[in-house]
């Protein structure tokens, strides 16, 4: 019943503690490891998306500005590779359609370059190459204008030029053979010299120009031989004359050129005849020539500030590419670290704090419970902390105690039990051997009472005859028979007293029987009460079992979240996985509990019976004692029957005495009177033997009974 | 550099009294595109400074060639442009046809003269910049020849030969200045061969300092001048930069001041139609020093024209104009 109502109270104190002094629970300190993790997580994800942004940026630098820059430069320079290019085909080209195309390649060649440079020109910002390759972009669109109106020119002037001298020289040739005809018909001086002019004029016309040359002089000269001609030409016969001047006026047309009206400005290229003609077209070669030179520096120039801006790019993308190198570096090196510190952070929290601290101390708590279960009453419990594992200790600190102070019941109970069996042996064989001493002693004199009164008797028998004489002798004789007759009851009260004696201690012995019997049954309810107790610890240990569950199901939904995080949730994963093992095996404990609970009850159970096996054992004492007691009833009847054998023996005596007159007459009987006395006497000698069998007996079976007991 | 100052404090001061008034600025160039290093990429230049200034976006229209002059309007106009600066003479034809239907869109014709209570004209007073041309031109010349080429009888080209010579004569009046058209028509603007020949023809005759005012004719001019040793004149734009140390200078006409002039009178509701002429005073024209040329230029040459630009500046010195 004490044990009943403080059990309650024990859980009401836990509830108190629980409320009062716990300040951090296996909940909330699970929960803090799994922050420290989750922390870890944060801080490594956040790191790598730190690492990640830059770079990020750095690779935006290089793709977003520096790629286009790159992709710029490279028309930039394919144009002024095309613009170089170009202007090696235009100043080689031969024929007219080679220049026209070349041209037209040269015009395509120079817009792609200023539209090269004017994505330039967005996209590289201003640098000392891009500038000069705009004043480049610009001379060259303007060389190229004038090459252009160059060579149109040139082409013009050379087609014109080959016209012209093709007519000249037809007339010419018309002219030398109608000369020449003349000259067979009838040679004169005037034909001959007309010739030798004709020679000179073509000389005169074939004559190469050069350029810059002022084609007045050439004009003037072949102005000059075409009027000698002319006055030549008037001496010469008729026929020939006709013929002649018909290509003197071509001559003169073609060297002179047409006489047009004049207008103002330069008027066309092609005016003026061959005198002028061949100047300007050595003028439009010469210019071509300076002008494709020119072209061919630019683009050489071009071709090389482009290189710059290649290589400064180039640079500039080896810089960010070594600052993207060490960044990526850094980065790696950062997330291996605190890679490493994460997983040390887990493998610290799993074993430093879970095992330790949580794993370890329910395996610690187990190991004593389980020797708490096997009975071992000294097991070190680890009380420390404050959650629920430090609860469920203290819980158990009091179940143990429960246990010490059944152990020091039973221990007391033993040594009750022990004292006072050997109290009851001690008296019993106290009381033994006295009721052998006296009733020994009482047996032995009897006996030899009875040995005497048989000697006497024979003595008697023989001195029967001798009786009457010697009456005085046996008055005397019956006085000492009566004395001893006396002796002998009042040795049968002392016989009768004894058995009295140990009828009293028979009965104190049944009154211990009772009393350990209670005794019994009060052991019986202390285990009763140990019972109570065991049925306690496993109401706990479903408390536990319950929290199990619940770590458990915290752990599900631990796993739950760890998934929804994905590979981030990984580490996490494994973590509610132990978490949720060490559930189960704390679930497990709480079953081997229970069952090492189960073992306790059995266990009390057979106490139980034990205590009851002990209660019979003891009741059967009892009747044991009950019988003991009935033989010394019977004992003292025979006592009793002894004594009145006495006092008849003596009421013989009297009857001797009183009769002792009367010896003399009964003197003849005498004889048969003493073999009657030794007939009473062998009698009683078979009574006392019969006697200290009994005594025997019962004494053994008292002994016996002891031993049982 | 004073002008520009000049001319950013008066936007300055007139952003401020803009109205909230429909804006939307708009260029229109010729075919050879915004970054011709020329006449439209000064356009250009001129009229992003006006952007970055103001913060008003310029949109810009590159028609491919003449014929899609009309075309290219209806778009600026179809875009809601309320400003349309148009980038040189050749725009006059479709200008003069165009402006008339679309009265609510004001324009502006540089170069040009195009009637119209929505257009104004814009032109330079290249005989200006020209006499300023001149009297470098006479204190650079060895010679004491020096030629101008034209590119045909036109009173713009007029304008370059009258104050050239004048400029020369006015600090020379012993110098001969030759001249030299290259064609009777718009042809001369573009045979560079021909007025290489002139050019060729004029260092015959001793001239060592050549002005073509011919558009890309010039550039032939200015070629054989460079292979000849004599000094180029670059026109229109600053064109020091084709023979750097043997070019005098370049007598620009300065779109860019004329361009963000006309978008911020459109901004301001300040525009007014018909013909205005910039000049020295109003930084319209002006001669160019820069890297390229500046060790050409005399403490001589740079003392007499800067002298001639404040004579002109404050009237003093008129310089003749055909028109």
């Amino acid at each position: 019943m004490v044990a009943v109502t403080t059990l309650p109270t024990i859980m009401r104190n836990t509830d108190q503690a629980r409320a009062g002094k716990r300040r951090l629970g296996l909940a909330a300190r699970l929960g803090l490891a799994f922050g420290a993790i989750i922390l870890a997580m944060l801080v490594i994800t956040g790191q790598s998306w730190l690492t990640y942004a830059r770079v990020d940026s750095t690779l935006n630098g290089i793709v977003g500005e520096t790629l286009p820059r790159l992709d710029t430069l490279d028309a930039l320079s394919r144009a002024a590779e095309g613009l170089a290019g170009t202007s090696m085909d235009a100043s080689i080209a031969t024929t007219h359609e080679e220049a026209q195309a070349t041209r037209k390649a040269l015009t395509v060649a120079e817009k792609a370059f200023n539209d090269a440079l004017r994505q330039a020109n967005a996209r590289l910002g201003q640098t000392p190459q891009l500038e000069e390759l705009r004043v480049l972009g610009g001379r060259f669109s303007a060389l190229l204008q004038v090459l252009n109106g160059a060579e149109d020119a040139r082409w013009r002037l050379r087609q014109a030029v080959a016209t012209s001298e093709k007519a000249a020289a037809e007339a010419d040739a018309r002219a030398q053979a109608a000369l020449m005809a003349a000259l067979g018909r009838s040679p004169s001086p005037a034909i001959l010299s007309a010739l030798a002019e004709m020679r000179a004029f073509n000389a005169l016309l074939g004559a190469p120009a050069t350029a810059g040359e002022d084609p007045a002089a050439a004009k003037a000269a072949l102005e000059n031989a075409l009027q000698h001609l002319r006055t030549t030409q008037a001496t010469l016969p008729a026929d020939t004359r006709a013929i002649v001047t018909a290509s003197l006026d071509m001559l003169t047309r073609m060297a002179l050129g047409e006489a047009v009206p004049a207008t103002p400005g330069f008027g066309d290229v092609t005016a003026g005849g061959l005198a002028v003609m061949k100047s300007r077209l050595a003028d439009a070669q010469d210019q071509s020539t300076g002008l494709l030179h020119q072209s061919a520096a630019i683009a050489a120039r071009v071709q090389k500030l482009g290189a710059e801006l290649g290589a400064q790019t180039q640079a500039e993308v080896r810089t960010k590419a070594k600052a993207l190198e060490d960044v990526v570096s850094f980065a790696r090196g950062l997330l291996i670290a605190s890679g490493l510190a994460g997983v040390a952070i887990a493998v610290g929290v799993a074993v430093f704090y879970v095992g330790r601290s949580i794993a370890g101390r329910v395996a610690n708590l187990s190991r004593s419970m389980l020797a708490l279960a096997g009975g071992d009453l000294d097991v070190e419990i680890d009380t420390r902390g404050s959650d629920e594992i430090a609860e469920m200790a203290r819980t158990v600190t009091v179940f143990r105690a429960n246990a010490v102070q059944v152990r020091e019941h039973e221990v007391q109970l033993a040594t009750e039990r022990r004292e006072s069996a050997e109290k009851r042996q001690a008296a019993m064989s106290a009381m033994a051997d006295s009721f052998e001493q006296s009733v020994g002693g009482i047996i032995a004199a009897l006996v030899d009472a009875a040995a005497q009164m048989t000697a006497l008797s024979q003595s008697m028998g023989r001195s029967a005859d001798a009786t009457a004489e010697q009456a005085n002798t046996v008055a005397m004789s019956s006085e000492a028979a009566s004395r001893n007759t006396q002796t002998v009851a009042g040795a049968t009260e002392q016989l009768s007293l004894s058995v009295q004696e140990i009828s009293g201690q028979l009965q104190q012995a049944i009154s211990i029987s009772q009393r350990a019997n209670e005794e019994a049954d009060g052991a019986a309810d202390m285990v009763e009460r140990l019972t109570g107790a065991a049925e306690r610890i496993g109401s706990v240990t479903r408390l536990i079992d319950d929290i199990a569950g619940q770590t458990n199901l915290l752990a599900l939904n631990a796993t739950i979240e760890a998934a929804r995080a994905a590979a981030a949730g990984k580490g996490f994963a494994v973590v509610a996985s132990e978490v949720k093992s060490l559930a189960g095996q704390t679930s497990k404990a709480t079953g081997d509990i229970a069952g090492e609970v189960a073992a306790v009850r059995s266990a009390v159970g057979a106490v139980v019976d034990s205590i009851r096996q002990i209660g019979g054992t003891i009741v059967q004492l009892s009747q044991v004692s009950s019988t003991i007691a009935a033989a010394v009833e019977e004992q003292n009847a025979a006592t009793a029957e002894i004594s009145r054998s006495i006092s008849e023996a003596a009421l013989g005596v009297e009857e001797v005495n009183s009769t002792i007159g009367r010896v003399h007459t009964a003197a003849l009987s005498t004889g048969e009177s003493a073999g009657q006395v030794r007939t009473s006497a062998q009698g009683l000698a078979d009574q006392a033997a019969r006697l200290d069998e009994a005594v025997r007996r019962f004494l053994s079976q008292v002994r016996a009974t002891e031993a049982a007991a | 550099m004073i002008r520009i100052a000049l001319a950013a404090a008066l936007f300055a001061c007139t952003a401020s009294i803009a109205s909230a008034t429909a804006f939307k600025p708009c260029v229109v160039y010729t075919e050879a595109g915004k970054f011709d290093k020329s006449f439209n990429e000064m356009a250009y230049d001129g009229s992003q400074t006006f952007a970055q200034k103001t913060g008003v976006a310029v949109a810009e229209f590159e028609p491919a060639g003449e014929d899609a002059y009309p075309g290219a309007l209806q778009s600026a106009v179809s875009a809601g442009c309320t400003d349309v600066a148009l980038i040189g003479f050749r725009f006059q034809t479709a200008l003069a046809a165009f402006a008339p239907q679309h009265t609510d869109v004001r324009f502006t014709l540089f170069d040009g003269v195009v009637p119209g209570a929505n257009v104004a004209s814009v032109l330079f007073a290249e005989n200006e910049g020209s006499y300023l041309v001149g009297v470098a031109a006479a204190l650079a010349s060895k010679s004491g020849t020096v030629g101008f080429i034209g590119g045909m009888p036109a009173t713009v080209i007029e304008r370059f030969e009258k104050g050239y010579a004048q400029g020369v004569k006015d600090t020379r009046p012993d110098a001969t200045v030759m001249t030299g058209l290259v064609a009777g028509d718009p042809k001369g603007f573009s045979d560079p061969f021909a007025a290489s020949e002139i050019a060729r023809d004029m260092l015959r005759h001793g001239a060592d300092v050549l002005f073509p005012a011919a558009g890309v004719s010039g550039l032939g001019a200015l070629d054989i001048g460079h292979a000849k040793g004599a000094l180029g004149v670059g026109v229109d734009s600053n064109q020091n930069y084709l023979y750097p140390g043997h070019m005098l200078t370049s007598m620009v006409k300065r779109l860019d001041v004329a361009i963000a002039r006309a978008f911020e009178a459109g901004r301001s509701q300040t525009f007014t139609s018909g013909i205005t002429r910039l000049g020295l005073k109003e930084g319209g024209v002006d001669v160019v020093v820069d890297a390229d040329n500046r060790a050409v230029w005399t403490p001589a040459i740079v003392e007499a024209v800067a002298r001639a630009r404040q004579a002109i500046v404050s009237g003093q010195v008129r310089v003749a104009s055909p028109s």
